[in-house]
C-alpha cells in the first residue's frame, strides 16, 4: 500500500519540478478575477493560453495572474458547467471576466467518481438524466424514470406494485450466480447505499428485496429503497458505466454505479416553488378468458374426452355450483381506478456565502385492486451550502428523510377460477368459503382479509467538507450517514381460512434496519504543467454498514381479534438477524489534459472487504483512460468544418465484486432454539470455502463523440467488451454432502459486448419554437465463454458455453397430433422418443433460447412552441419471454383459460395448435411437455409510449405584479399505449396472472412564488 | 512549497493507515461458533453431539421422526391414506414413488445425510481437539453410533448409497454409491468402535434413556447382524441385552413399553419440547385424530390386512390401537404413542419418548436367529416370552418353516407400525412381492423395493447413478 502512494507523490513530485525549471520571465504578466454571472468567484477555473498551452488555476477567490504572455495572445477560459470564454491577453489588468452557465449539452456538469467533470471532457462513460427529464414522469419511484434514458441501462419493474423492487442491469448480467442481483452500486449525494440480503432471498431474476430484510414476504416480493426517495427532489442521476468512470468505485462498481445528485439551493432571492397533481391509474389491458357458457362447454368436452360422468366428483362445479353466474374475476380483482395526490413545495435562495433549499412533499396513491390498500409517502429535504468570506472553505449538507406507508393485500391469484363461482362474499358479508363447497380449496378471496402493512422511514445526509490550502489544493472530505427502517406487520385472521380446516391464526411483526456510515478524506491538486493541466486526487474510504432484522410471530390463535397482541398467542415464534459489512479502500486519480485535446486519466483503488477470509481480503482494481478531441486540431477547423465537436476514447480496467453473503469463508455453527438432554445443541451451518476471494471484472470500452453544425447534431456511439471471471456463486453440491451449496469462485468466464448509440438534434431552434428529438439504443450480447468442466458441474444442465446465461432450454413444439389430438414435438435427436434430460449430461431433443434482451431504447421529441410544451418519450425493448400460453398446456379442468383454447382439437383430423381438452394433465407426458417447450416462448418486442407530457405555461401578464411566476398546467400520461405481439398482458412483466404495469395520467399545476 | 510535500506525505500515511486490514474486522454477526472453537472445549463439543440427536428429534416428520414409521407403513402392508389428496403420500401407498417427489428428499434422504455431516463434523473436529481422550473418546464414539443409525436406514430405504465419512464437498461430492453389503461393514465397524467408548448405563441423562449407550450399539449391531444373516453374531448381542436383566426387562404393561420410564426401551430419542405442538413426537401427532380423538377424520389407518393378522384376545389390538368414527364411519389407527396434538403444550411434561430400539427387538432377533440355526426350541422360548406380554397362549411349533412364519407374524403384530420394521423385514425375508403384489395389484414392481434417489442429487453429483425401475 505505502509504495503504491510513494509512487503517486514522487509522480506529482517530478512534474511539478518541471515546471518549475521551465519558467522563465516575460515581458507580460496578466492577472484578474474570474466570476459566475451570480457574482461568486470560481475558484480552480482554468486560463489557458492558446498559443503556448500553457496556464494556470485560479485561486479560492477567482483571482489568477499568467506569465510568459504575449500582446493579443489569446487566453481561454474554462470551468466545468460554464460556457468557455477566450479573452485577448493586454496590458489592462486586471482582467474581469464573468462566465455564464453553460447551454451546451457538452459542457453542463456531470457528477463523476469524487469530483465533477463535463461530457466534453469526460474519459469515461457517464450517462445523464436531469431533472427535467425525471419531472415529466408521474413515477413514484425514480429508478423507474430511467427507463430508455441512457443506453446500456435496462430497467425493469419487477411487478405492478408501485412499492415493488426495480432491477436495473448495466450493460449486461455478468455473475451467473442467479442468487444475487444485478444492481449496481447506488450513491446518493456521496452516500453508498447499501442494505445487506440477510434472509438470502434476492435473485438476479427478482431483484433485491430492499428494505424489507426480516423474511416477512411482501405481495410486491420485496420494497425498492427508492419508493422512499421523491423523483422532484433530484437534481441529476448520473449512470457510471465502463472501466474509468467506475474503477475508483473499485470492488463496488463492476456492476456499474448510479450517482443520484439532490437539488441545491442557488445564491439568488427566495423562491418558492409549488406544484400539485392529481391522476388515475388502471390496468390497461386484461386476458381474453373464457364466459361461462365456454367454460362449461370446455368442461363437459374435457369429461366426455376422458370418458368421466359428470357427477359431483369428477365436476362439482358443474354440479353444484350455478352455471348461469358469470363473474369476469380480472376485472373484480383489478378492474378499478387507483386515484393518486402528489404536492411538492419547496423554497430555495441565498446570497454569495450561504444558500438554501428545503423541500417537502406528500404523494398518495391509491391501489387499483379489489381489496383496499394505498400508498402514501411524505418527505422532507433539505441543503444548505457555506462558504467562508474568502471562499477557501466551503460546506455542503444535504439531508432527506421521507416516510412512507404501503397498505397492501397478497392478490389472490383468481385469473383462472371457473366464471361461474359463487359469490365472493355470503350473505351476511363474510368471505364466502362455505358457499364455494366443495370446491372450497379453488377459494383464493382469503387474502382480502390479510393486512399487509410496511412502514418505511429513510434518512440520508451527506457533507461535502473542503478548504482550499493554497491555490489548486484542496482538502476535502465526504462524510455521510443513510438509514433506513421498515416495519411489517401482516395477519392471517381465522376468518380468512377456510373454516373446513379447523384454522387458526397468525400474525407477524417484523423489522429491518440498515445503516450506512462512510468517510471519504481527499486531498485534490490540480496546476498547468508543461501544455497541460494535471489534477491529481488522492483519497481513502471507509464504509460500515449494519443490516439488522427481528421478527416475531405467533401462531395458533383460536379467536380474531386478540391477534394485535403477539404476546397472547400460544405459541411465538421470534428471531433476529444482524450482520455487518465493512469496507475499507484507498484510492487515486491523475488526469492530465494536454492542449485542451489531449486527455490522460488513470484511477487507483485498493480495497479491502469483510466478506474473505485472512489472505484474500483485499485487491487492487484500477484503469486507465484516454481522449483525443480532434475537433481541437486546427486541421479539423479547416478540412471538416461542419464538425463542431468529435472527440475518440477509450479505456480499459478492473473492477471487482464481492457478492456474497456475509461470513461466507468461515466454517460456522449455530445454536438451536430448543433443548436436547438439557443441553443447547450446536448445528453446523455451511460448507465453506477459505480460498474465496473477488470476482473481477475486466472492461474496455471504445467510443466516438460527434457533433455537427455547432452542436446541432450529435452522435456518440461506443463499444464495450466486458468479461467477468473468479465468480462467486453458491457452487450447488449434492445434499448428500451436508449441504446444498457452497460459496465458491467458480471458473465461469462470462463476456457482455455491446453497442451503444445516441443521436440527437436541435431540429428547429427558433425563438417561438424548439424542437429537440433523441434516439438511443443499446445492444448487449451476453455470453458465457469459459466454463472448464462444465459438464461435471451442477451447472451443466442450465449453461451452454457460446451461450447467454439467461437462456432456457425447451422442446420443438410441432402442433397436435390431427389423429390423437396431443402435442406433438419434434424428435431432434431421431432416436423415436421425446426425451429431456434435466441432468444436462445427454443429448436431448431441445432447443436453447436466449431471454436476454437483445436491444432497448427510447425515442424522445420534446416541442416547444410559444407558451407550449410537449414530450413524447417512446421505449422499446426486442426480447423473447415466456408467454401466456404457457396456463394452456392442460385445459379441461377445474380451472379457467384463455380463449385461445377455443381451437382446440375436437375430432380425429383436426388441424390445430391446441390439444384435446383433459381433466387429467397427468395421463400423458405431453400435456406437461408443452410447458418446457418454444410454445410458451415467443416474441415479447414492445413499444410503449411511456410518457406523454403537454404543459402550457400562463401568460405571466396575468399575474403582473402578484409575484406568480412560470405557473403552468400540465397533463402527464404514463404507459398510454403498447405495441407487441406479445401473447399475454405485459410483455416487460411476463407470466399469466401477473398485475401489469399500470396506465397512469396526472394532471397538475406548477408555480413559483 | 515544501508544505505542500508534507501534507501530501502526512494524508498519504493516513490513507495507508487507514487501509490496515483492523478496519474490515467486522463484529461477529449474531449467532454462531466458529467450527475451530467449537472443539476447544467440552461445553460446546458435547452440545454438536447433541445436534446429531436434536436433528433427529425436530425438523418435522423425518426419517428419525416418524418418517421412517409413516411411510415405510405406506409403502408396505401397515397403513393407508384417509385422503389421497396429497399425491407426494400417495405415492409411497401405491409403490409408484417418482425421483422428484419432495419428500424422498426432505424427509429421508436430507435430515439423514445432514446428521451424517454433524456425526463427520465431530469426529473430524475432535481429532483436532486439545479436549481429555476420555472426553473425546465417549463424543466421537455418540458421533460413530449416530452415523450407524443413520447409514443404517438409508441403505434401507435406498439400497446402495454413497458412504460418506468426509465433510470435505470437494471429496464427497464425487463419491459414487457403495452397496448395501458394504455399507453394512462400515456400520458395524463403527458399532463395534463406538460400543468400547459408549457409556454402560443411563445415569448421564438421569436415568433417561436419550442417550446412546453400549448397549444401544450392541442392539443396532445385533439388528445389522440379523439383516447380514449373521445368526451367531446377531445371536450372541442379543443375548448380551436380554441377559442384562438390571437395565432392561419387557414391560408387562403394553402402555409403559415407550414411556420415558421403560425399562424395555435401549434407546430413545427426546422429540423437540419447545416447539411444540408443532415439532414434537410426529408419531402422535399424524396418527392420533385431531381436534377430537374419537370423532375427527384420522389421517392414516391400519390396513385390513395388518387387522386381519391380529389374534383374538391380543392386547395390542387393545393397547396400541385407537378408534375414530368419523361421519359414522368406523377407523383404526395406530395408538402407541399417547400424547396427540391435543394433548401436547409447551407445558406437557415429557413422558413417552420416541423408541428407537427396545428390547422386545432383540427377544425377537434372537428368535429368528436361533430358527435359522435350527435351535427351535431356543427359538420357541423367546417367541412365547413375546407372545406371553401380549396376553396370547405359548405356540407350539414342529419345522423351522412354521417357525419362522410364526416369528414373521409376530414381529408383524409386535413392531407394526413402527420405525419401518416390517416395509425392512419383507425385503429382507425376500417376501416383499409374494405378500405386496396381491394387496397393491397393478401399481407393485419388483424394482419398487427401493426409493429413487432424489432427482435433484443426480443433478448436482456427478457420480451418482438412479435406482433400476426409476
Amino acid at each position: 500500500m505505502k509504495k503504491i502512494t510513494t509512487l503517486v507523490v514522487a509522480a506529482i513530485l517530478c512534474l511539478y519540478l518541471n515546471t518549475v525549471f521551465s519558467q522563465t520571465n516575460t515581458a507580460l504578466t496578466v492577472s484578474g478575477t474570474i466570476r459566475n454571472t451570480a457574482g461568486e468567484p470560481l475558484s480552480g477555473a482554468s486560463v489557458t493560453n492558446t498559443r503556448t498551452g500553457k496556464g494556470t488555476v485560479t485561486n479560492a477567490s477567482g483571482a489568477f495572474t499568467i506569465n510568459e504572455v504575449r500582446e493579443r495572445d489569446k487566453l481561454r477560459i474554462s470551468y466545468i458547467g460554464y460556457a468557455a470564454q477566450t479573452v485577448t491577453a493586454n496590458k489592462d489588468n486586471p482582467l474581469n471576466i464573468v462566465l455564464k452557465d453553460a447551454t451546451n449539452e457538452l459542457d453542463k456538469v456531470v457528477v463523476q467518481a469524487y469530483g465533477t467533470t463535463s461530457q466534453r471532457l469526460a474519459t469515461g462513460n457517464i450517462g445523464v438524466v436531469r431533472s427535467e427529464d425525471i419531472a415529466k414522469q408521474p413515477v413514484m419511484n425514480p429508478l423507474q424514470a430511467l427507463q430508455g434514458m441512457v443506453p446500456g441501462v435496462v430497467v425493469t419493474n419487477t411487478s405492478g406494485y408501485a412499492n415493488g423492487p426495480v432491477k436495473i442491469e448495466i450493460r449486461g448480467r455478468n455473475s451467473i450466480n442467479d442468487k444475487f442481483t444485478s444492481d449496481p452500486l447506488y450513491v446518493i449525494d456521496g452516500v453508498p447505499l447499501t442494505i445487506l440480503d440477510l434472509m438470502q432471498q434476492d435473485s438476479y431474476q427478482y431483484g433485491s428485496k430492499g428494505t424489507i430484510q426480516s423474511g416477512i414476504q411482501s405481495p410486491a416480493n420485496g420494497q425498492s429503497p427508492f419508493f422512499n426517495i421523491n423523483p422532484q427532489d433530484i437534481e441529476s442521476v448520473e449512470i457510471l458505466k465502463d472501466a474509468d468512470a467506475t474503477a475508483l468505485y473499485g470492488s463496488r462498481g463492476a456492476n456499474g454505479v448510479i450517482l443520484i445528485t439532490t437539488k441545491k439551493g442557488k445564491n439568488g432571492k427566495t423562491d418558492a416553488d409549488l406544484k400539485l397533481t392529481t391522476g388515475y391509474s388502471q390496468v390497461p389491458r386484461f386476458n381474453k378468458m373464457l364466459n361461462t357458457e365456454q367454460y362449461l362447454a370446455m368442461r363437459r368436452e374435457a369429461l366426455s374426452n376422458d370418458g368421466l360422468a359428470v357427477n359431483i366428483n369428477t365436476a362439482p362445479d358443474l354440479t353444484e355450483w350455478d352455471t348461469t353466474r358469470y363473474t369476469d374475476w380480472q376485472k373484480y380483482l383489478w378492474g378499478g381506478n387507483g386515484k393518486t395526490m402528489d404536492a411538492e413545495l419547496s423554497v430555495s435562495g441565498g446570497n454569495a456565502f450561504t444558500s438554501f433549499r428545503v423541500g417537502a412533499n406528500y404523494h398518495y396513491q391509491a391501489d387499483i385492486t379489489a381489496s383496499t390498500g394505498s400508498y402514501k409517502r411524505a418527505g422532507l429535504s433539505a441543503n444548505i451550502n457555506h462558504s467562508s468570506v474568502n471562499n477557501r472553505f466551503k460546506l455542503s449538507l444535504t439531508s432527506l428523510f421521507s416516510k412512507t406507508l404501503s397498505d397492501m393485500r397478497f392478490l389472490p391469484s383468481v385469473l383462472t377460477s371457473p366464471p361461474n363461482a359463487p359469490d365472493v362474499y355470503n350473505k351476511e358479508g363474510k368471505l364466502n368459503f362455505i358457499g364455494w363447497r366443495p370446491l372450497a380449496n379453488l377459494y383464493n378471496f382469503g387474502t382480502i382479509l390479510r393486512p399487509y402493512n410496511s412502514n418505511t422511514y429513510i434518512l440520508n445526509n451527506g457533507l461535502l467538507l473542503s478548504y482550499q490550502l493554497m491555490q489548486g489544493l484542496i482538502l476535502k472530505a465526504n462524510l455521510g450517514y443513510s438509514n433506513g427502517r421498515t416495519d411489517q406487520f401482516t395477519q392471517v385472521p381465522i376468518a380468512s381460512q377456510n373454516p373446513d380446516a379447523n384454522p387458526t391464526g397468525n400474525a407477524n411483526l417484523g423489522n429491518s434496519f440498515f445503516e450506512n456510515y462512510i468517510i471519504e478524506p481527499q486531498v485534490e491538486y490540480s496546476r498547468f504543467i508543461g501544455s497541460g493541466k494535471l489534477t491529481a486526487l488522492v483519497g481513502g474510504s471507509l464504509q460500515t454498514n449494519n443490516t439488522k432484522s427481528n421478527v416475531l410471530s405467533g401462531y395458533g390463535y383460536v379467536k380474531d381479534g386478540t391477534m394485535d397482541n403477539i404476546g397472547t398467542a400460544p405459541s411465538i415464534y421470534a428471531s433476529n438477524t444482524e450482520v455487518q459489512y465493512k469496507y475499507v479502500a484507498a484510492f487515486g486519480r491523475l488526469n492530465y489534459i494536454l492542449k485542451n485535446r489531449y486527455i490522460f486519466n488513470f484511477n487507483f483503488r485498493r480495497d479491502g472487504s469483510s466478506r474473505f477470509g485472512p489472505g484474500h481480503r483485499f485487491g487492487n482494481f484500477g484503469s486507465a483512460g484516454g481522449a483525443w478531441i480532434f475537433s481541437e486540431e486546427k486541421w479539423m477547423h479547416t478540412g471538416l468544418p461542419f464538425i463542431s465537436y468529435g472527440k475518440l476514447r477509450g479505456s480499459y480496467g478492473l473492477t471487482g465484486s464481492d457478492p456474497s453473503y456475509d461470513n461466507q469463508y468461515l466454517s460456522r455453527w449455530t445454536y438451536a432454539n430448543a433443548l436436547y438432554n438439557n443441553i443447547q445443541p450446536l448445528l453446523p451451518n455451511n460448507h465453506t470455502d477459505s480460498t474465496l476471494h473477488w470476482q473481477v471484472n475486466k472492461k474496455t470500452e471504445i467510443a466516438l463523440d460527434l457533433g455537427f453544425f455547432k452542436d446541432v447534431i450529435s452522435f456518440s456511439a461506443s463499444w464495450y467488451s466486458n468479461r467477468c471471471d473468479n465468480q462467486i456463486v453458491p457452487f450447488p453440491t449434492p445434499a448428500f454432502t451436508g449441504f446444498t451449496s457452497v460459496t465458491s469462485n467458480s471458473p465461469a468466464n462470462v463476456r457482455n459486448t455491446g453497442w451503444e448509440f445516441m443521436l440527437k438534434g436541435n431540429i428547429i431552434n427558433k425563438k417561438l419554437m424548439q424542437w429537440t428529438s433523441s434516439f438511443q439504443i443499446g445492444i448487449n450480447r451476453n455470453k458465457l465463454i469459459a466454463y472448464p468442466n462444465l459438464s461435471q458441474s451442477p451447472y451443466a444442465s442450465l449453461y451452454v458455453v457460446g451461450q447467454s446465461l439467461n437462456i432456457v432450454k425447451v422442446l420443438h413444439n410441432t402442433g397436435v397430433d390431427p389423429q390423437t389430438g396431443l402435442y406433438t414435438f419434434e424428435d431432434k435427436t431421431g432416436d423415436g422418443k421425446i426425451t429431456i434430460d434435466y441432468r444436462g449430461k445427454t443429448v436431448d431433443d431441445r432447443y436453447i433460447i436466449d431471454l436476454s434482451p437483445k436491444f432497448d431504447g427510447c425515442f424522445i421529441n420534446n416541442l416547444n412552441f410559444r407558451n407550449w410544451n410537449i414530450n413524447l418519450t417512446f421505449y422499446f425493448r426486442k426480447q423473447r419471454q415466456l408467454n401466456d400460453l404457457f396456463s394452456l398446456k392442460a385445459a379441461g379442468g377445474i380451472s379457467n383459460q384463455l380463449t385461445d383454447v377455443l381451437k382446440r382439437w375436437q375430432t380425429p383430423g383436426d388441424i390445430t395448435t391446441v390439444a384435446r381438452f383433459t381433466t387429467n394433465p397427468g395421463s400423458d407426458i405431453s400435456y406437461s411437455n408443452f410447458g418446457s417447450s418454444d410454445a410458451v416462448y415467443s416474441d415479447a418486442s414492445f413499444i410503449r409510449l411511456q410518457n406523454l407530457f403537454l404543459s402550457y405555461t400562463l401568460p405571466e401578464k396575468l399575474f403582473n405584479g402578484k409575484g406568480i411566476k412560470n405557473c403552468a398546467v400540465f397533463i402527464q400520461g404514463q404507459n398510454l399505449f403498447l405495441l407487441t405481439r406479445y401473447k399475454g398482458i405485459d410483455p416487460e412483466i411476463p407470466g399469466f396472472g401477473n398485475m401489469p404495469m399500470l396506465r397512469v395520467v396526472n394532471l397538475g399545476i406548477s408555480a413559483k412564488f | 512549497m515544501k508544505k505542500l510535500y508534507i501534507y501530501i506525505a502526512i494524508l498519504c500515511s493516513i490513507i495507508s493507515i487507514t487501509s490496515c486490514k483492523k478496519l474490515i474486522e467486522i463484529k461477529p454477526s449474531t449467532g454462531f461458533v466458529i467450527t475451530d472453537q467449537v472443539f476447544k472445549n467440552t461445553d460446546d463439543a458435547t452440545a454438536a453431539v447433541a445436534g446429531m440427536f436434536y436433528k433427529m428429534g425436530s425438523t418435522g416428520v423425518n426419517y428419525a421422526n416418524a418418517g421412517s414409521t409413516i411411510f415405510c407403513g405406506l409403502s408396505a402392508d401397515e397403513l393407508m391414506l384417509f385422503t389421497s389428496s396429497q399425491d407426494s403420500y400417495v405415492q409411497f401407498q401405491t409403490n409408484s414413488l417418482n425421483a422428484s417427489n419432495g419428500l424422498v428428499l426432505s424427509s429421508f434422504w436430507s435430515p439423514a445425510f445432514s446428521v451424517i455431516y454433524e456425526a463427520n463434523a465431530v469426529i473430524a473436529g475432535l481429532e483436532r481437539s486439545l479436549i481429555s481422550d476420555s472426553t473425546k473418546n465417549r463424543l466421537k464414539a455418540n458421533a460413530l453410533f449416530a452415523r450407524a443409525f443413520t447409514n443404517f436406514y438409508l441403505t434401507s430405504y435406498f439400497g446402495a448409497i454413497p458412504l460418506v465419512t468426509t465433510i470435505n464437498y470437494r471429496e464427497s461430492s464425487l463419491l459414487s454409491r457403495t452397496s448395501t453389503e458394504n455399507i453394512y461393514t462400515q456400520i458395524v465397524k463403527d458399532l463395534v468402535e463406538a460400543q468400547n467408548y459408549l457409556p454402560e448405563n443411563y445415569n448421564n441423562a438421569g436415568g433417561l434413556r436419550i442417550e446412546p449407550t453400549k448397549w444401544a450399539a450392541k442392539a443396532l449391531l445385533a439388528r445389522v447382524y440379523l439383516y447380514q444373516k449373521d445368526w451367531a453374531n446377531a445371536e450372541a448381542e442379543a443375548t448380551d441385552l436380554i441377559n442384562n436383566t438390571s437395565l432392561f426387562s419387557l414391560m408387562a404393561n403394553l402402555n409403559d413399553v415407550f414411556l420415558t420410564t421403560s425399562k424395555e426401551a435401549i434407546w430413545q430419542i427426546q422429540p423437540n419440547k419447545k416447539q411444540s405442538p408443532f415439532f414434537a413426537n410426529q408419531e402422535a401427532i399424524n396418527f392420533i385424530p385431531f381436534p377430537s380423538q374419537a370423532t375427527s377424520a384420522p389421517n392414516f389407518v391400519i390396513t385390513p390386512e395388518l387387522l386381519a393378522q391380529f389374534e383374538t384376545g391380543d392386547l395390542r389390538l387393545r393397547d396400541w390401537t385407537g378408534q375414530t368414527s368419523y361421519q359414522s364411519q368406523s377407523y383404526i389407527y395406530p395408538y402407541k404413542y399417547k400424547l396427540g396434538k391435543a394433548a401436547q403444550s409447551a407445558s406437557t411434561p415429557f413422558t413417552e419418548c420416541n423408541t428407537a430400539l427396545r428390547l422386545a427387538e432383540q427377544w425377537l432377533i434372537r428368535a429368528e436367529a436361533r430358527a435359522e440355526k435350527n435351535n427351535l426350541n431356543g427359538a420357541l422360548e423367546d417367541l412365547n416370552r413375546i407372545r406371553a406380554r401380549a396376553g396370547l397362549d405359548n405356540k407350539r411349533i414342529e419345522t423351522k418353516e412354521e417357525m419362522l412364519a410364526a416369528i414373521y407374524r409376530e414381529k408383524q403384530i409386535e413392531f407394526f407400525a413402527e420405525w419401518g420394521h416390517r416395509w425392512f423385514d419383507l425385503k429382507r425375508w425376500g417376501i416383499a412381492s409374494q405378500i405386496l403384489g396381491p394387496i397393491k395389484a397393478s401399481t407393485w414392481q419388483e424394482t419398487d423395493q427401493v426409493y429413487p434417489l432424489p432427482s435433484s442429487e443426480l443433478q448436482t453429483g456427478p457420480n451418482l447413478d438412479q435406482n433400476a425401475g426409476y
